[in-house]
C-alpha cells in the first residue's frame, strides 16, 4: 500500500517556532518530527511514500531518508485537501491508500494495530482515533458500539457539545475514492462523512501514547511523552562529560556532547550531538537539548526544548519553554511559568500535579531571534524573529 | 458468541486435526460444548458433545472422522443448554446438510413452526437447527448448494456466521455471513473458513474478510464469493496478506477484553433486552404468598443484588434482604417455604451462591436465578431462570454483564411492582419499553467520556487511596466504581454511603486525596453537596459522575462527567461506564493489564 504523508502547510498555529522554519524538522529528542511517522510506516512496510511538502529543507531531508521510495510533491493547493488532490495522481490505480500526518508522535505499533484492524475487519476505511477531553482543536468521530462503525464526524467541537471524546487521530486507511471527494470539492471531514454513507467506516481505537504537535507547547508534550518510552540510558563513548558531573538516568548524550564540571543532568532527558553544558548548569527532567545546542553556566533548564544550536547564557532559567533554532538567551534571563488558573488555554498540558495543580507555560522563541539580558519573561509568552513579544492568551 | 472453522483439503494432510488445532484457539469465544462433521463418499459424519474441546476429543477421538472437507464448531450456549444434543454441528432430516453457526437467529421459533407443520423433525433446542431443515427443503426444490443456502438465509432473520456441508457437494463447504464475523484463509491445496484469522493462522496467512450479506463456497483449489443477491465479488482485490501476528484479532481489534467488553456493553444491553422474557405470569406465582425475599449474589454481582434491592423498596414497597452469598450461614435457620430468593451469579457456577441457594431450597424457598450462562448449575436449581445476554466475558473485571445484570433486575423489579398492584400494567409496559433505550444512552455515555476517563486516570495515577461516596441508589454504584478500582489498577479504593463520611473516614482524607462521588437523584443531591463540600475543605480531590441539571454540583467538583437525568431503575446502568473506563486507563496508566488482575480468578469455583 502506498502512504501520503502531509508535510507541507505554514504552521500558522506553531508560531513563532515556524517563523522561517518548517514544521515537520523541528527535533523531538533528537528526531526531526517527520521522522515519527515515518518510522510507523517504515514498520508496516508501506510499499512507496507520496510526501507533500511546502518547503525545500524538508523535501531535502525525506530525500535524504527515503531515496528511491519516495515521490515528493511540492504542495500548490492550499489546506489538507489541497495536499491530498496535489498528490492523487501519484497514489495512480490503487484502489485504497494509507493517510499520515507528519505532526502526529505515537509508538510505531500505532500504524501496525492501523493496519491490522484494516485487514481484519472488511472495512472500505479506518479511522484512528484517540480519546481525548479538549475536542476543540480536533475533528471528532462518533462511534456506533453496537456496529462497530463510525457514525458521525463533527470539526472542532466545543467541549461540552461535543458527541464524542474519540479525536480523529491523523493515520487513516481510505479508498481512493475519498480522495476523488475531496478533488470534487468536499473537505476531509465532508468526504469522510460521504464514505460513511457509501461504504463501511471503522474506528481503530488507539489508546496509547500521541500526541498532535499543533501548538508550540504540544512540543514539550511530545518530548514528555517520548522521554517517557527510554527505559535504559545510552551515553556516547564519545561524549564529554566531566569527573565532577552528575548524570541521573535514563538519559540519551550523543556523540561530541560535552558536560562541563558540577553540571547535572536528571532524565528522563535528551542531551544531543556537539551539545555543551556549561559549568554547574541544571538539565532536568524531560528537557531536550537538541544537537549543537549550548546551555551556559549556572543556568537551570526544566521541561524544555532547546532546538538544535539555540544557546543560553549563564544564569538562565529557562522552564516550561522552546527555543527555536538558532535562538540565542542572553545570560541572567528568568522565565517564569506558573499560569493564571482561569486562563483558557487549547490542548492539555504535560505534568500537572493534582497536590498543586499549576498550570505552566514558558515562552516560545522564534529561530534564530535573541533575547536581551537580564529581563524576565513569561508566563505564556511568544518572542517573535522581529523581536516583539506577545501573549499567548492573546493569539488562542 | 461461538467460533466456527472449516477446511477443504486436498491430498493426505491430516485435516480433522487442523480443525482440532483451529478450535484449540477458537476457544475463547465460546467452550460449554464442541463438535465437528465431515462429508465423505457421500455421507455426513458428526462428533459433538459437551464440554471442553480436551473432554469431548477424549470421549469421541474427533480425529478419527473421515474425510478432506471438514467443519467444526465450539459453543457458547444462547438458545438451548449445553448438551450434546445441542451442540453443533445440526442436521437435517435426512443427514444430508450439516452446519456450524455462530449468531441469533430472532425468528426460529416461528420457522420452527413452519417446518415442523411441513414435516420436519428437530431434535435440538437450538436456533441454529432451522437452517439445517431450511437448505434440505432448498435442495428438495432442486436447487443446488448455495442457491439452497441462499434460500435459507432469505428466510431468517438475525446474526450469522455459518459454514455449510452437503452430501451431494462433497468438495464444497459453503458460508455465509451477516453481523457475525468470518474470514476465509487461501492456502495451498487447502482452503479455510474461520470466526477469526488466528484460528487458521498457521497454514496461512492470505485472508479474505467476508461482508455482511455475503455468501460463497471454499474448495481445496477455489473461493467463490458473491453478493446474496447474486453479484460474484471479485476476490483477487480482497485478499490482504497477513506478514504480522494479530495481536488484537481475538480481542475484536481491541488491545484488552476489558475495553472491548465495556464498548460490547450497548450490543449485549440490546440483546439482553430482547431476550427478556419475563414470564410475566410465573413472576406473579412465585411472588405471590412470599414474605420475605432474600437475595444472594458475590462481588460485582452483588451489588447488581443492591441496587434491586433500592429499586425494590422504592418502586414496590418491598423490603428485602440482601446478603454475601458467603455468609450465608446467618440466615440459614431463618428461611422457610414462604420465602423468595433471588440469585445472581454471572457464571451460576459460583461456590458460595450455589450452596446459599442449595441451603435455602432445601429449607423450601422458591429461587428466582440470574445468570449469563445457558445450562449453568444454578439453573438446575431454580424456579425460574433470567437470562443476561452479554455473551461470554474474558476480562476478569465484570462489566458488561454487570449493566446487563442491571437491566434484567430493573425489568423484574417493574414487573414485582406490577404484580404487587404498585404499578398500573401500562406504567409497567412504559417503563419496560424505556429499558430498550439504554443500549442507545450506553452508546452516548462511551462517545462522551472515553477521553474524560482517560484524563481523570492520568490525575489518579500515582494515588494509593480513594474513595467512591453515594446516597440512595448511587451507593451500589458507587461500591461497583470502588471495586473495579482495586480489581485491576491495585488502589485501594473504599466505597460507603456519603453521610458515614463524619462517622470516621473522612479522617483519612488529605491534600489530593481523591474522593469520587456519585449523584443520582434530586432529592439527595442536596446532602451530597455538603459531603463534596466537607471533603474539599480538607483538600481532597473530587470527581463526580452526577446529573446533567445538577448545576450546583458541578460547581463544587474539580472534574465532573455528567449522565442525562434518567429515573432510579436506568440511570445505575448509565453512571457505572464512566466508572468502567475510569480504572480501566487506571490501570492501563499504571502498567498493568487489566485482563488479568493477580490472585483473581473469573469464576469463584472454591471457598
Amino acid at each position: 500500500m502506498k502512504a501520503i504523508v502531509l508535510a507541507g502547510g505554514t504552521g500558522e498555529c506553531m508560531r513563532p517556532l515556524t517563523e522561517g522554519f518548517p514544521k515537520p524538522l523541528l527535533r523531538i529528542a533528537g528526531l526531526p518530527l517527520i521522522e515519527y511517522v515515518i518510522r510507523g510506516l517504515d514498520e508496516i512496510k508501506v510499499s512507496e511514500y507520496v510526501v507533500v511538502v511546502s518547503d525545500k529543507r524538508v523535501a531535502e531531508y525525506v530525500e535524504e531518508r527515503l531515496g528511491s521510495r519516495v515521490e515528493i510533491i511540492s504542495q500548490k493547493r492550499k489546506e489538507i485537501e489541497g495536499a491530498l488532490v496535489d498528490s492523487l495522481e501519484y497514489i495512480g490505480t490503487e484502489d485504497k491508500f494509507i493517510l499520515a500526518y507528519s505532526d502526529i508522535i505515537a509508538p510505531s505499533e500505532m500504524y501496525r494495530y492501523l493496519i491490522e484492524t484494516y485487514s481484519t475487519s472488511g472495512a472500505t476505511a479506518v479511522l484512528t482515533v484517540v480519546p481525548i477531553v479538549n475536542t476543540e482543536t480536533y475533528g471528532v468521530a462518533k462511534v456506533d458500539f453496537t456496529s462497530g462503525r463510525v457514525i458521525d464526524i463533527v470539526e472542532k467541537p466545543s467541549p461540552p457539545l461535543s458527541p464524542s471524546t474519540l479525536a480523529l487521530g491523523g493515520a487513516y486507511i481510505l479508498p481512493r475514492r475519498v480522495a476523488l471527494y475531496v478533488k470534487d470539492g468536499l473537505s476531509l471531514p465532508e468526504a469522510f462523512s460521504r464514505e460513511i454513507e457509501a461504504g463501511r467506516v471503522v474506528p481503530f481505537m488507539w489508546n496509547g501514547d500521541w500526541i498532535d504537535v499543533g501548538y508550540p507547547w504540544d512540543i514539550l508534550s511530545a518530548n514528555y511523552v517520548v522521554l517517557n518510552w527510554l527505559k535504559i540510558s545510552r551515553i556516547s563513548t564519545k561524549a564529554k562529560i566531566a569527573s565532577t558531573a552528575i548524570v541521573e538516568g535514563p538519559v540519551i548524550i550523543e556523540d561530541g556532547a560535552e558536560i562541563d564540571h558540577y553540571a547535572v543532568v536528571k532524565g528522563p532527558a535528551y542531551i544531543g550531538p556537539s551539545t555543551f553544558i556549561g559549568k554547574s548548569a541544571f538539565v532536568r527532567e524531560y528537557s531536550s537539548i537538541e544537537e549543537g545546542s549550548v546551555i551556559g553556566a549556572f543556568s537551570e533548564v526544566k521541561r524544555s526544548s532547546l532546538q538544535p544550536h539555540a544557546s543560553t547564557g549563564s544564569y538562565v532559567l529557562l522552564i516550561d519553554s522552546v527555543l527555536g533554532p538558532n535562538a540565542v538567551v542572553e545570560p541572567r534571563v528568568t522565565v517564569m511559568s506558573r499560569i493564571e488558573k482561569d486562563l483558557h488555554i487549547v490542548r492539555q498540558l504535560p505534568l500537572q500535579g493534582i497536590v498543586k495543580k499549576y498550570r505552566k507555560l514558558g515562552i516560545f522563541v522564534a529561530p534564530n531571534s535573541r533575547i536581551k539580558a537580564s529581563i524576565t519573561l513569561g508566563p505564556g509568552m511568544f518572542i517573535h524573529l522581529d523581536g516583539t513579544i506577545s501573549n499567548i492568551v492573546s493569539t488562542t | 458468541m461461538c467460533g466456527i472453522i472449516a477446511i477443504a483439503a486436498l491430498g493426505s494432510s491430516d485435516v480433522a486435526t487442523r480443525v482440532k488445532r483451529a478450535l484449540n484457539k477458537l476457544e475463547y469465544r465460546g467452550y460449554d460444548s464442541v463438535g465437528i462433521a465431515s462429508v465423505y463418499r457421500g455421507k455426513i459424519y458428526v462428533k459433538k458433545g459437551k464440554g471442553k474441546l480436551s473432554d469431548v476429543d477424549l470421549r469421541l477421538d474427533l480425529s478419527s472422522i473421515p474425510g478432506k472437507s471438514i467443519i467444526g464448531h465450539t459453543r457458547w450456549a444462547t438458545h438451548g443448554e449445553p448438551s450434546d444434543i445441542n451442540a453443533h454441528p445440526h442436521v437435517d432430516c435426512k443427514s444430508t446438510i450439516a452446519v456450524v453457526h455462530n449468531g441469533i437467529i430472532e425468528n426460529y421459533l416461528e420457522l420452527k413452526r413452519k417446518l415442523r407443520d411441513r414435516g420436519h423433525e428437530f431434535l435440538s433446542e437450538t436456533d441454529t437447527e432451522v437452517i439445517a431443515h431450511l437448505i434440505e427443503e432448498g435442495i428438495e426444490q432442486g436447487l443446488e448448494g448455495l442457491e439452497a443456502l441462499k434460500y435459507a438465509i432469505r428466510r431468517i432473520r438475525g446474526s450469522y456466521a455459518i459454514a455449510v456441508l452437503i452430501a451431494s457437494e462433497e468438495d464444497k463447504i459453503f458460508f455465509a455471513r451477516r453481523l457475525s464475523p468470518l474470514v476465509v484463509g487461501l492456502g495451498k491445496n487447502a482452503n479455510y473458513i474461520a470466526s477469526d484469522i488466528p484460528a487458521f493462522l498457521e497454514y496461512t496467512r492470505r485472508i479474505i474478510v467476508v461482508h455482511d450479506d455475503e455468501v460463497g463456497y471454499i474448495t481445496p483449489t477455489k473461493v467463490h464469493i458473491e453478493s446474496i443477491d447474486g453479484h460474484t465479488i471479485d476476490i483477487s482485490s480482497r485478499i490482504v496478506t497477513v506478514d504480522w501476528t494479530p495481536e488484537m484479532a481475538m480481542k475484536g481489534g481491541y488491545p484488552h477484553y476489558m475495553l472491548k467488553e465495556i464498548h460490547e456493553q450497548p450490543y449485549a444491553l440490546s440483546q439482553t433486552v430482547r431476550g427478556l422474557d419475563l414470564e410475566l405470569e410465573k413472576i406473579n406465582k412465585i411472588m405471590s404468598g412470599a414474605e420475605r425475599v432474600f437475595l444472594v449474589a458475590a462481588g460485582t454481582s452483588f451489588h447488581a443484588t443492591l441496587v434491586f434491592e433500592y429499586l425494590l423498596a422504592k418502586l414496590a414497597n418491598i423490603a428485602t434482604i440482601p446478603m454475601i452469598a458467603s455468609e450465608y450461614s446467618k440466615y440459614s435457620k431463618v428461611v422457610d417455604k414462604n420465602d423468595l430468593v433471588v440469585a445472581v451469579s454471572q457464571s451460576g457456577e459460583t461456590v458460595d451462591t450455589l450452596k446459599a441457594v442449595r441451603e435455602f431450597k432445601s429449607r423450601g424457598a422458591r429461587v428466582i436465578a440470574i445468570t449469563n450462562v445457558v445450562g449453568s448449575a444454578i439453573t438446575r436449581i431454580s424456579d425460574l431462570i433470567l437470562y443476561t445476554r452479554a455473551g461470554p466475558e474474558i476480562g476478569v473485571a465484570a462489566t458488561k454483564t454487570f449493566t446487563t445484570q442491571l437491566l434484567v433486575l430493573s425489568a423484574l423489579a417493574v414487573n414485582i411492582a406490577g404484580v404487587g398492584g404498585m404499578l398500573e400494567a401500562e406504567e409497567v409496559y412504559e417503563r419496560i419499553s424505556q429499558l430498550s433505550r439504554v443500549a442507545d444512552m450506553v452508546n452516548e455515555i462511551i462517545n462522551r467520556y472515553e477521553g474524560w476517563a482517560k484524563r481523570i486516570a492520568e490525575t489518579i495515577v500515582n494515588k494509593q487511596d480513594m474513595y467512591y461516596l453515594g446516597r440512595g441508589v448511587a451507593v451500589p454504584v458507587a461500591m461497583e466504581g470502588a471495586l473495579k478500582m482495586k480489581e485491576i489498577a491495585y488502589i485501594h479504593a473504599e466505597a460507603y454511603p456519603a453521610g458515614e463520611s463524619k462517622h470516621g473516614p473522612i479522617a483519612l482524607i488529605e491534600e489530593g486525596f481523591p474522593v469520587v462521588f456519585i449523584s443520582i437523584e434530586d432529592d439527595l443531591s442536596k446532602l451530597l453537596l455538603g459531603n463534596i463540600e466537607e471533603m474539599r475543605a480538607r483538600g481532597a480531590y473530587t470527581i463526580g459522575i452526577v446529573s446533567d441539571e445538577d448545576k450546583d454540583l458541578m460547581e463544587k467538583l474539580h472534574e465532573f462527567a455528567t449522565i442525562p437525568k434518567q429515573p432510579i431503575y436506568i440511570a445505575p446502568i448509565l453512571y457505572v461506564v464512566p466508572l468502567q473506563l475510569m480504572a480501566y486507563y487506571t490501570a492501563v496508566k499504571r502498567g498493568y493489564d487489566p485482563d488479568k488482575p493477580r490472585n483473581l480468578a473469573k469464576t469463584v469455583t472454591v471457598e
